[in-house]
């Protein structure tokens, strides 16, 4: 798997995965030498390339930071791929610290995380050495951490690409070697930083860190002085608390995904709803027709004492550019359309829109999966694939990749969920049919296409082995019947509408 | 107080008036049709059938109705034939309202090839309220450029709360129903009867009779009024449809009534 992102040169690899990194693929090098190396290396599975998303890895590392707060509440975030622990005071309660480092390793291992880690008396230390030393857990006593960081090379201070380049023109490659230099002639020379990254890592120069903390749950409601049973006074109530509830939420300055809405009885379990949309939104107006909607669908206590709205998921608002015309037509389009998938889930819920996806299976009922539109549902779209290549597999993998129709000539635009069983008289046996039988009426077959014989699925348990017609009736109906061959009977699969 | 009683010849004046008039125009105007522009938004059809089955392109915001006797006939394909270049062109997307009447429900690997899957939603509702609400709240979206819905039975007031959702929206609600829905009046632009015919042989496309039943404005089939028919086939190779001719007793029809 590749990350890459649209440089000046191009899209680049960010991150590779050890087998690419194997293959010789390098972050900086361009996507299209990527692909040559990797392509022709991946044989059974086709290589994954996935475009870079900063905001999403920003989320992932914010995650493990506040996972990472059982071994000590202060964690913070330097720069985009490291976490710093203030384990002071907590080392003891896992043993020693190099007990502690190695717990440290293994949550993140079990997680999926490559990681190395190192313990020193400053965040800058710990920094060089994890990423400059080859070990996963690397623990620095005080004492030597001098002899330690010397040989360090100076891209271990943090220091920016431009200093860095500016201390290799003049050799100065490690800190020993920058130590050396007249301390007073640095920051003329390379800038104020470098002397300040000196001092951080060693101890004599102040670093603070800034601990990650894991957000307050949004949450309003209230109990009732007594039962209620109007209909429009709870829904009053819930609007007030809902715009109480965005309130909140437009103060983070972003939009609810997801609302859950808990009415308690006087007696019995309470009931929650929960509502969805498929892109941040702070209207209370939108947000009330949502929940307004699941509500109408949900069998609600006679008499509620206490109502609760929760924030389930919550997201940035999305920021955009205004177009030079005025109105973005498609955009407002596209965002209407989300606004009718929202509503349409909410109603009928979320198994009920539906996203056809095509998939290249040779077994009929196999070769379209409906996945839900609503996002908390919605399944990892792949890239797509050349349905020929899939074809030439037996079409043994199954997964979701976007074909091409097979048209309206070939497959019927309607079909049976269940085959129907159907009587069906052929002149020769395991040849085309002649007539068929069907809703008690007898139709006479004056042409018929076929057999397609589909042989397949043996890999999931009891294969499938059909031959298929397409037929057209005297009326010019068409119908597409098959043959199973293992049953030896004859089903209406589908109608050519 | 003067009472004047339309007689039939005066509205066959009329109606011809109408026609002339519209034909020289071409597309009728916003105010002609006394629409709102918003949904006078038009795609010029690329399909040989549609473009002699609506010259100048489907009208946007407005209900077709096809009708059809009984399962196997292909109004649908027919249908989506007509609507291939709303979707292909600026992103169109598509609704389908999927009853699964008995069992038998949408099946997207039978679409025409210029329709991508991935601009489709398909909806499942579980009552026919729930349904007609999917079909209506579709065709008020700006959004959906086409619904597509089996309609075995429905009132003349949903008929026309679909129409004025229809005018609002700027899509095309497409409706398959049975013929026997003839009977009733039509709150659509267009309604046609399609009746499948038996191929010519094995190697000849499907086949089809189409007659226009109903048609507001005149500017369907070339100006042709209802009763006229047209015969279209499918080819067997690519699935396109095209018009192979004008069947005769139609002409005869038409000139009787041009006349």
């Amino acid at each position: 798997m590749i990350h890459a992102e649209a440089g000046r040169r191009g899209a680049c690899v960010t991150a590779s995965s050890r087998f690419a990194a194997e293959q010789g693929v390098v972050p900086g090098l361009s996507l299209a030498e990527a692909r040559t190396l990797l392509d022709p290396a991946c044989r059974n599975v086709p290589a994954h390339y996935e475009p870079h998303d900063p905001a999403a890895d920003a989320a992932a590392l914010r995650e493990l930071a506040i996972g990472l707060q059982r071994f000590s509440p202060r964690v913070g975030i330097e720069g985009p791929d490291a976490l710093a622990l203030d384990i002071g005071g907590c080392a003891h309660l896992f043993g020693d610290e190099p007990g502690m480092a190695r717990q440290v390793w293994q949550t993140l291992h079990r997680a999926g995380c490559r990681t190395r880690i190192a313990v020193a008396g400053t965040i800058g230390a710990a920094w060089g050495i994890a990423r400059f030393t080859g070990e996963r857990v690397t623990v620095v006593a005080v004492e030597r951490a001098e002899g330690l960081l010397d040989p360090l090379p100076v891209e271990a201070l943090r220091l920016s690409a431009t200093t860095v380049g500016r201390l290799h023109r003049l050799d100065v490659r490690t800190v020993g070697r920058l130590r050396a230099l007249p301390r007073e002639s640095l920051p003329s020379r390379f800038g104020p930083e470098i002397v300040q990254r000196l001092d951080r890592l060693f101890g004599r120069g102040p670093e603070l860190l800034e601990p990650v903390h894991s957000r307050e749950p949004l949450e309003v409601g209230g109990e009732f002085a007594f039962p209620v049973a109007d209909r429009q006074g709870l829904e009053r109530v819930l609007q007030q608390l809902l715009a109480a509830l965005v309130e909140q939420v437009r103060a983070r300055r972003e939009g609810i995904l997801q609302l859950a809405c808990r009415l308690g009885p006087e007696e019995g379990a309470a009931v929650e709803v929960v509502a969805g949309s498929s892109r941040p939104v702070d209207e209370v107006p939108r947000l009330w027709e949502l929940l307004r909607l699941n509500l109408e669908r949900t069998p609600l206590p006679e008499e509620i004492v206490a109502v609760r709205l929760r924030v389930v998921a919550a997201a940035p608002l999305g920021v955009h550019q205004h177009s030079l015309s005025g109105r973005d037509a498609s955009r407002e389009a596209g965002a209407e359309f989300d606004r009718l998938l929202d509503r349409l889930s909410s109603r009928l819920g979320s198994d009920a829109v539906l996203r056809p996806r095509l998939v290249p299976d040779a077994q009929p009922e196999r070769a379209c999966r409906f996945e839900p539109v609503d996002p908390a549902r919605r399944t990892e779209v792949r890239p797509a694939r050349r349905a020929g290549r899939d074809a030439r597999d037996g079409g043994r993998d199954d997964g979701p990749g976007p074909v091409e129709p097979t048209g309206p000539t070939e497959r019927p635009l309607y079909s049976w969920r269940e085959p129907l069983p159907v009587e069906v008289v052929s002149i020769v046996p395991d040849g085309p049919p002649v007539r068929f039988r069907w809703q008690g009426r007898s139709h006479v077959i004056r042409s018929a296409w076929g057999p397609e014989r589909i042989a397949a699925g043996w890999w999931r348990g009891p294969s499938v082995e059909r031959d298929y017609y397409r037929v057209e009736t005297e009326e010019g109906r068409r119908f597409w019947l098959y043959h199973d061959r293992r049953a030896e009977s004859w089903r209406l699969h589908g109608s050519f509408e | 107080m003067t009472h004047i009683r339309p007689v039939p010849a005066t509205i066959a004046r009329l109606r011809r008036q109408l026609r002339e008039w519209e034909r020289s125009r071409g597309t009728p105007s916003p105010a002609a049709t006394g629409r709102p522009a918003a949904v006078e938004r038009s795609g010029a059809t690329e399909v040989e059938a549609a473009e002699r089955l609506f010259p100048g392109g489907c009208r946007a915001g407005s209900l077709v109705e096809w009708l059809a006797e009984g399962e196997g006939t292909g109004a649908a394909t027919l249908a989506l034939s007509c609507v291939e270049t709303f979707l292909r062109n600026g992103g169109g997307r598509l609704i389908v309202v999927d009853d699964g009447d008995g069992g038998c429900g949408f099946h997207p690997p039978g679409l025409p090839p210029a329709i991508d899957p991935e601009r489709i939603v398909v909806v499942r509702p579980r009552s026919v309220p729930d349904a007609w609400w999917v079909v209506e709240q579709s065709l008020r979206c700006r959004g959906v450029a086409v619904t597509l819905c089996r309609v075995r039975r429905a009132d003349d007031r949903t008929l026309r709360r679909w129409q004025l959702a229809a005018e609002h929206g700027g899509g095309i609600g497409l409706l398959l129903r049975p013929s026997a829905a003839r009977r009733g009046p039509s709150w659509a632009d267009v309604r046609w009867l399609v009746e499948p015919l038996p191929c010519l042989s094995e190697s000849h496309g499907r086949r089809w009779r189409l007659e226009l039943l109903h048609c507001r404005g005149g500017t369907t089939l070339r100006a042709a009024p209802p009763g006229s028919a047209v015969e279209l086939e499918q080819d067997h190779e690519t699935g396109a449809v095209r018009v192979v001719s004008r069947l005769a007793a139609a002409e005869t029809d038409c000139r009787a009534a041009r006349a």
